[in-house]
C-alpha cells in the first residue's frame, strides 16, 4: 500500500529530463523480417540484389522449407517469392546471381533435379529456365558467373543432351517481360561441359581449360573461348 | 556500431550487400536467430507536445507529439513513496505520425497521484522522446477511488511542476475534512504521517460517490500528512491517489539562536520529516550548507518539539551571516518563507585555529617523527574534504614533524618542525592567511613539500619576534626584509593573475618573481619553541591532496589513501566497458596498465597529456574545473576531458581486462593490468575517482586482482 510521505529524491527521478534537448542519432541495424518468427533463425542464405531488390533463400519455420525469398527493406515488402518445392522438402535456392537484372539460380522443385531456375520477382515469373539433365537426374549447375550479361555456369560430368544443338536453342529468352520492344536481350546464357575448373572472370584465358559445349546468346558482346 | 549479440557471443554479420541505398546483411542474436538485417536512419526520436492532464487510469488517454511511428511504446512513471514505478511499455491502441492513444490500464496504482509518461519508438533504435508530467487519477468505473480537493480546495501542481498531487489547506488535529472526489465506494480513508498511518478513518455519515467527511485524529502528529482513499473490498487496485495535506500547522520560524556549536530554531509545525536548508554568507557569496545531499539531509536535526529543534554547526559554516528555512516533505510548497527574517542569525567567529607544538617538545628524545603533536581543531569530516568552491576554509593541518636534524642531535635541542595542510589551492587565485604570532615561523605556500626546513616552502613569510620584522623567504633563501609588523597582523602569502604576492592588514609587500606551480599548500615551519600558527584560512579554488604520507589513511572521494597507494574498495575485475573517472591536478595519473600507466592521462607542469605505452600522444591546457575519464573497450581505450574525446588508441590482448582501484607504481609492476592512479609530483590532486562498469565474468581473473 502506497504509504510514507514522498521524499524528494522520487520527485527529481519522476521528473527526469523533461524539456531536455533530443540528442542526434546515427543510422542502426534493423531486422529487416523475423522470417522465422521467434529465436530459430531462417539461415537466410545467397543474398544478391537484383534491381533493387533482395534476394535470397531462406526457411520460413512453416515446414515448406528452404525457399526463394524477396525483401524491398521493409517486414511487409519481405516475402517469400515461390514455393518451388511444395510440401515439405526445400528447393534449397543457391548461387544466387544476378544477370543484368534477371535473377538466375540453382533450385530443385523435387522432380527435375537441381537445375537452373530465373525469377523476375513473381511467382509466375519465376520458373525453370531448362531441365538440362531431363527426369530426375541432376544438371547441378556450378560457378555462375554473369560475364558482361552472358551467364556462364558449368555442369556435372559431359554434356549430354545439353550438347544436342537442337536442344540449346531453348534455352534463350529475354531478360523479362517489361523489357521495351526493339532493346537487345539483356543477358545470353553458355554452359560450359566440363569437370575442368570454370571461368571466373573475362580476362582468364579460358580456352585451353573448357571447352564449350552449348550456347544460346542474345545479341549480347561476343565472347569467344 | 552496434552489438546486435550482447555478451560473449557474436552475431556473426556475413553476405553483406547494398541494395538501394542500404546495407544488408546477415546476423545472429537471440530473439530472432539468424536473420536478415538492414542498416537503416538515422534514428528518429518521438517528441511528445501534449498529454491529457490530468491522465486516467482505466481510461484512453490521447498523446500529441511528432515522429510518433508505429513502433512507438508508452511508458509511465508514477510517482510513489519508495520512489517512482515504471509501467509498461504499452502499446497504443492507434498510432499517427502525430497521435497516438494510449490506454492505461486500470491494475495501475495512482501511488502519489503523478505521474510521467514518455514514448520511445522501438523500430528506431529505441529512441526517447521528452517526459512529460501529469496528475493522474482513476476511472470511477473500475472502482478507483479519486481525491480532488480537500474542504473545497482543489490539488495541486496546477503547473505540475512539483512530483507529487498535494493540497494546500491545513487541516486540525480533531477537525472533520471534507474530501471530494470520484469513485468513492464505501471508502476508508488511510492517513499517513511521520507517526505512520493513524488510519483508517471511518466516513462521517452523509457521504456519497464524490464527497464525504472524516475527523482528524487528535493524536495525528503535527507535520505533513498523506491522505488516500480505499474503497470497498479493500482489496485490489482500489486506492486512490496519496495526497498530501498539512496536519497542524506550516512550518514557521519565530526565532534563531545560537550557543556555542548549537543551533536552536523555535516555531511551529517542525515534523521528524523536516529538513533544513542552511545558507552562509561565505567569500561574499551565499552557500546552502544544508538541503539533501546523496545520503540524506546535510544538516541531521534533534527535534524537540512541533515548534523546537537543534542542529550542530557544520563544520563548512564560517563566522557571520546565516539564515535557515524549514521544509516538509513534499518540501517545496510546505517551507517557512525563504526570506522569513527570522530564520536569519550569526555564526559566531570559531575558537582560534591552532597550530602547536608543545605535545612535540614533550615527545621523547629522540623520536625523529612525531605524529601525536596536537592540532587543536577537531578532524575533518569527510565531507569537508569534498571539492571546494572558490571560498575559503580553515586550514587543516597535517601531523606536525620534527625536524630530522633533531634525531641528528639526539633529541636534545630544537631544530623546529613542519607541517603542511591537507588542502591545496588547485588553480586561480587564492592563498594562505593567518594572524601574526608572538613566536618565530614561517607561513606560506609551496608546490614541492618535500623535506623540511624553510627550504620546503617556495614562498613564505617569517616573522622574527627578535627584530619584529617580516621576512620573506623563497626555497629556503631570504629575498627580502619587508618591514616591521604587530601581533595580530593579518599576513598573507597568495597568488594572484599566476604571480605570488606578500600581503600586511591588505597591503601588498613584495611581489614573488618567481614562477609558481599548482596546486599550492598551505605549508608552516615552526622555528622557535613558543610558535604557534593562528586563525590560518586557505581561500581559493580548494582541492584535496592525495597524500601518499599519511600513516592512517584518509578518505579521498570515496578511495584509501594509504602510505604506499589509494584504493577503491575490493572488487570483482572489471571487463569491457568499465571507466575510470576523476579530477586530476598537479603532477599525477590515471590510468590502467600491466607495468606502470601503460594508457594514461598525466598531468604535469606541461599540461595535460594522453600516453599509450610510454608514447606522449598529445598535450592539453589544463582546465581545472575538468573531469577527465578512460574508458575500457573491447579493443581500444579512449581518453575523455568531460564531453571531448581525447584520443582513442587500440589496446594489446593482454589487457582485456583491469582490476579496479588506484594503485602505487609498485603494485600496477607486481600485479597485472589494473586501474591506477600515482603521484608523478610532490604534489597530486586526484578528486572524486570513480570507477564504474560491470564485473568481468573470469572468476579466476578477478581472484588474481588484489590491490
Amino acid at each position: 500500500m502506497t504509504g510514507r510521505v514522498v521524499l524528494p529524491w522520487c520527485l527529481v527521478a519522476v521528473m527526469g529530463v523533461a524539456g531536455s534537448a533530443l540528442p542526434a542519432f546515427a543510422q542502426f541495424p534493423q531486422i529487416v523480417r523475423d522470417v522465422n518468427g521467434g529465436p530459430t533463425g531462417s539461415g537466410p542464405t545467397g543474398l544478391v540484389v537484383v534491381r533493387d531488390t533482395l534476394y535470397f533463400a531462406a526457411d520460413d519455420g512453416t515446414g515448406r522449407g528452404v525457399e526463394l525469398w524477396k525483401s524491398n527493406g521493409t517486414p511487409d515488402g519481405t516475402v517469400l517469392v515461390k514455393d518451388i518445392r511444395p510440401g515439405s522438402g526445400s528447393s534449397s535456392p543457391a548461387l544466387l546471381t544476378n544477370v543484368n537484372g534477371t535473377l538466375f539460380f540453382v533450385a530443385t522443385d523435387g522432380t527435375g533435379g537441381r537445375e537452373l531456375w530465373k525469377s523476375d520477382g513473381t511467382e509466375a515469373g519465376t520458373v525453370l529456365v531448362k531441365d538440362i539433365y531431363s527426369g530426375s537426374g541432376s544438371a547441378n549447375p556450378e560457378s555462375l558467373v554473369n560475364v558482361n550479361g552472358t551467364l556462364f555456369f558449368r555442369v556435372d560430368g559431359n554434356c549430354g543432351e545439353a550438347m544436342a544443338p537442337s536442344r540449346a536453342r531453348p534455352w534463350s529468352g529475354t531478360s523479362t517481360s517489361a523489357r521495351p520492344t526493339g532493346t537487345p536481350r539483356a543477358w545470353s546464357i553458355l554452359v560450359v561441359c566440363s569437370t575442368s575448373p570454370p571461368p571466373t572472370a573475362p580476362a582468364q584465358p579460358l580456352g585451353s581449360r573448357v571447352s564449350s559445349c552449348g550456347e544460346v546468346t542474345g545479341p549480347g558482346p561476343a565472347l569467344s573461348l | 556500431m552496434t552489438d546486435l549479440n550482447p555478451g560473449g557471443a557474436s552475431s556473426s554479420p556475413h553476405e553483406l550487400i547494398v541494395a538501394g541505398g542500404s546495407l544488408y546483411f546477415v546476423a545472429t542474436e537471440p530473439a530472432n536467430g539468424e536473420e536478415v538485417w538492414r542498416l537503416v536512419g538515422p534514428a528518429v526520436a518521438p517528441e511528445i507536445s501534449s498529454i491529457p492532464r490530468p491522465l486516467m487510469v482505466g481510461g484512453s488517454n490521447t498523446i500529441a507529439g511528432t515522429n510518433l511511428t508505429d513502433g512507438s511504446v508508452v511508458m509511465l512513471f508514477v510517482a510513489t513513496a519508495a520512489g517512482p514505478v515504471a509501467y509498461g511499455p504499452f502499446s497504443p491502441t492507434t498510432t499517427s505520425p502525430t497521435l497516438l492513444t494510449l490506454a492505461i490500464p486500470p491494475t495501475v496504482a495512482l501511488g502519489n497521484g503523478f505521474a510521467s509518461v514518455q514514448v520511445i519508438n522501438t523500430d528506431q533504435s529505441f529512441t526517447t522522446s521528452n517526459i512529460v508530467p501529469s496528475l493522474l487519477v482513476g476511472d470511477p468505473f473500475d472502482n478507483i477511488p479519486t481525491i480532488t480537493h480537500f474542504n473545497g480546495v482543489g490539488l495541486a501542481p496546477p503547473e505540475v511542476g512539483i512530483g507529487v498531487a498535494h493540497s494546500d489547506v491545513v487541516v486540525r488535529q480533531g477537525t472533520e475534512v471534507t474530501i471530494t472526489g470520484t469513485g468513492f465506494n464505501n471508502p476508508l480513508v488511510n492517513l499517513f504521517t511521520a507517526a505512520g498511518n493513524v488510519g483508517p478513518l471511518a466516513p462521517l455519515g452523509g457521504g456519497t460517490a464524490t464527497q464525504f467527511r472524516v475527523v482528524v485524529p487528535a493524536g495525528a502528529p503535527t507535520g505533513p500528512g498523506n491522505f488516500q482513499v480505499v474503497n470497498a473490498p479493500y482489496d485490489g487496485n482500489v486506492l486512490s491517489n496519496a495526497v498530501a495535506a498539512v496536519i497542524g500547522a506550516r512550518p514557521a520560524i519565530s526565532s534563531v539562536t545560537v550557543s556555542g556549536d548549537t543551533v536552536t530554531v523555535n516555531g511551529a509545525g517542525f515534523s521528524s520529516l523536516s529538513v533544513v536548508n542552511l545558507f552562509n554568507v561565505q567569500g561574499g557569496g551565499v552557500v546552502n550548507l544544508g538541503g539533501f545531499g546523496p545520503s540524506g539531509p546535510r544538516v541531521p536535526l534533534t527535534i524537540v518539539s512541533d515548534s523546537r529543534f537543534t542542529f550542530a554547526r557544520p563544520l563548512a559554516a564560517v563566522a557571520g551571516r546565516a539564515f535557515v528555512a524549514v521544509l516538509n516533505p513534499p518540501f517545496i510548497p510546505f517551507s517557512s518563507s525563504s526570506d522569513d527574517p527570522d530564520g536569519a542569525f550569526l555564526f559566531p567567529a570559531p575558537a582560534p585555529n591552532l597550530l602547536t607544538m608543545a605535545a612535540a617538545l614533550s615527545a621523547p628524545a629522540g623520536g625523529a617523527r612525531t605524529d601525536n603533536v596536537e592540532a587543536t581543531e577537531a578532524p575533518v569530516a569527510d565531507s569537508a574534504r569534498a571539492e571546494a568552491g572558490a571560498v575559503g576554509e580553515s586550514v587543516h593541518w597535517t601531523s606536525v614533524v620534527l625536524d630530522e636534524r633533531e634525531r641528528r642531535a639526539g633529541g636534545s635541542q630544537w631544530a623546529g618542525s613542519d607541517s603542511r595542510s591537507t588542502r591545496a589551492l588547485v588553480a586561480g587565485d587564492g592563498g594562505v592567511m593567518w594572524r601574526a604570532p608572538e613566536g618565530d615561523l614561517a607561513v606560506g605556500l609551496t608546490h614541492d613539500d618535500r623535506g623540511v626546513g624553510l627550504a620546503r616552502l617556495q614562498f613564505a613569510l617569517r616573522t622574527r619576534p627578535r627584530t619584529s620584522d617580516l621576512l620573506v623567504y623563497e626555497s629556503g633563501r631570504l629575498v627580502a626584509r619587508v618591514g616591521p609588523y604587530e601581533v595580530g597582523d593579518r599576513l598573507a602569502v597568495r597568488a594572484r593573475a599566476g604571480v605570488v604576492e606578500y600581503v600586511r592588514n591588505d597591503v601588498l609587500l613584495w611581489t614573488s618573481a618567481a614562477t609558481l606551480h599548482y596546486p599550492l599548500v598551505a605549508a608552516a615551519r615552526l622555528i622557535s619553541s613558543s610558535a604557534r600558527v593562528v586563525d590560518a584560512r586557505l581561500e581559493g579554488e580548494l582541492g584535496t591532496v592525495v597524500t601518499w604520507r599519511v600513516p592512517d589513511g584518509v578518505q579521498v572521494g570515496g578511495m584509501r589513501v594509504t602510505a604506499e597507494r589509494a584504493t577503491t574498495a575490493q572488487g570483482p575485475v572489471l571487463g569491457a566497458g568499465s571507466a575510470l573517472e576523476a579530477g586530476l591536478r598537479g603532477e599525477a595519473a590515471l590510468g590502467i596498465g600491466a607495468k606502470g600507466c601503460d594508457y594514461c592521462i598525466v598531468s604535469t607542469p606541461r599540461g595535460i597529456e594522453v600516453r599509450a605505452m610510454g608514447t606522449v600522444r598529445g598535450r592539453w591546457t589544463p582546465e581545472p574545473s575538468a573531469r577527465y575519464r578512460i574508458d575500457l573497450g573491447a579493443a581500444t581505450v579512449r581518453y575523455w576531458r568531460g564531453e571531448v574525446l581525447l584520443d582513442e588508441v587500440p589496446t594489446r590482448p593482454a589487457l582485456a581486462r583491469y582490476a579496479p582501484g588506484l594503485c602505487s607504481p609498485r603494485e600496477v609492476r607486481r600485479s597485472s593490468a589494473r586501474w591506477c592512479g600515482r603521484r608523478t609530483g610532490p604534489v597530486a590532486v586526484i578528486s572524486r575517482a570513480t570507477v564504474s562498469g560491470g564485473p568481468d565474468a573470469d572468476p579466476a581473473q578477478s581472484a588474481a586482482r588484489s590491490c
